[in-house]
């Protein structure tokens, strides 16, 4: 993680929540960009420790663009970016991606549903994060597939 | 600690850094869901730290125990630090050892060895819960535990009973199976029987000649959809 912190220029910092399914769906917005749309751009930290004020992770925040993506409207790990000094380039919140899925049974804070899979990647389509990244490609099929539908969104580095 | 006490609050570490994190929030969901669902709730950590006064005045009163990824044990430094100190502390990194080698942060890369080393540290969370209930108030554990999963601590899982061919089948974790189609989702009709009996042949062996009558009899699962006691 930390040769990621110092070498990535943007964080990906997702919610903790673990009450329901939107803290599960934001986790996994974030390691689909960290590990597979971006892994050489981002790089993501447990807002735990910057909550508890590690100095790693407080200086991460402070110096890199950081992407945050809430469950809930309480909003922790923009709030809590902000309260250490970090720059939000860009604050989601999970419901966004909801808009296309109306009726959707996505999974619950254990696991997602093949109607949950998609949602994560349809955060992204909110993203401006395109100060650095711009996402390009079709809109994600409402029913993809588990193993298909990350390929459905292409990033591309405008850096 | 007041006398009144019957849930234990469980906070798990966040740690989306690291595959130890999410296995301790899929510990902890297990927990919850299908270990001791009668006895726990869990909490958010950020939001705790974050300063939620409803949620922090559940820990001062309620006991505790957090469950951290690795050894900078932020749940048990977010909580000892708002709350007072907390019952028990587990570490999943402890827990596990070498045997996290291979595990993934991301559910879509859940293998078998991330589902084997949620289940080994969400038993020993029940075992925790168990024993700080037990201190807390003795002799209300067992009325507790009896509505609840009970596959931790070398206990052995409950078993269903169905008939076949006129002799009575014991399924080990039949229970527990019907809760987890539940919470799937898995529909209760005799004409998706099929995807039941899917579920209930990764936990026991079922000749294909016997499919049709397994499907049969698994109908205590419509019952028990339909809140009724499954037969034993």
């Amino acid at each position: 993680m930390r040769n990621e912190l110092a070498e990535n220029p943007a964080l990906v910092i997702p919610c903790s929540g673990i009450g329901k399914v939107h803290g599960l769906i934001s986790r996994e917005a974030a390691y689909l960009v960290t590990d597979e749309l971006a892994p050489k751009k981002t790089a993501t930290l447990c807002l735990a420790l910057l909550v508890k004020g590690d100095d790693e992770a407080v200086s991460a925040v402070q110096s890199h663009a950081c992407i945050t993506i809430d469950g809930c409207a309480k909003a922790c790990a923009q709030k809590n970016v902000e309260m250490a000094g970090g720059r939000v380039a860009k604050a989601i919140q999970v419901a966004e991606a909801f808009k296309n899925f109306r009726g959707a049974k996505p999974g619950n804070a254990s696991f997602l549903t093949e109607e949950g899979w998609p949602l994560p990647a349809t955060s992204p389509a909110t993203w401006p994060a395109r100060r650095r990244f711009c996402m390009t490609g079709r809109r994600i099929d409402e029913r993809g597939s588990h193993q298909g539908w990350h390929h459905l969104v292409q990033w591309r580095s405008h850096s | 600690m007041s006398a009144e006490v019957t849930k234990v609050g469980i906070i798990s570490c966040s740690g989306e850094a690291i595959p130890e994190g999410t296995i301790s929030r899929l510990a902890t969901r297990r927990v919850l869901e299908l270990l001791r669902p009668d006895t726990t709730v869990t909490l958010c950590l950020p939001l705790f730290l974050a300063g939620n006064e409803a949620e922090r005045n559940f820990a001062r009163t309620h006991p505790t125990v957090t469950i951290d990824g690795c050894s900078k044990q932020c749940a048990r430094w977010g909580t000892e630090k708002h709350s007072g100190p907390v019952n028990a502390a587990l570490v999943v990194s402890d827990i596990l050892g070498t045997e996290s080698t291979g595990c993934h942060r991301s559910a879509r890369d859940a293998w078998q060895v991330n589902k084997e080393a949620v289940w080994a540290v969400a038993e020993r969370i029940a075992a925790k819960v168990d024993s700080v209930l037990a201190e807390a108030a003795p002799g209300g554990v067992a009325a507790a535990q009896a509505s609840a999963g009970q596959c931790a601590c070398s206990s052995p899982l409950p078993g269903g009973k169905i008939t076949i061919k006129g002799k009575a089948v014991t399924i080990t974790g039949l229970p527990l199976i019907f809760e987890q189609c539940a919470e799937r989702g898995v529909p209760a009709s005799e004409g998706d029987g099929a995807a039941l009996l899917d579920v209930v042949k990764i936990y026991h062996s079922i000749a294909p000649e016997d499919e049709a009558e397994y499907r049969s009899a698994l109908v205590q699962y419509q019952a028990f959809r339909s809140g009724i006691a499954p037969a034993k």
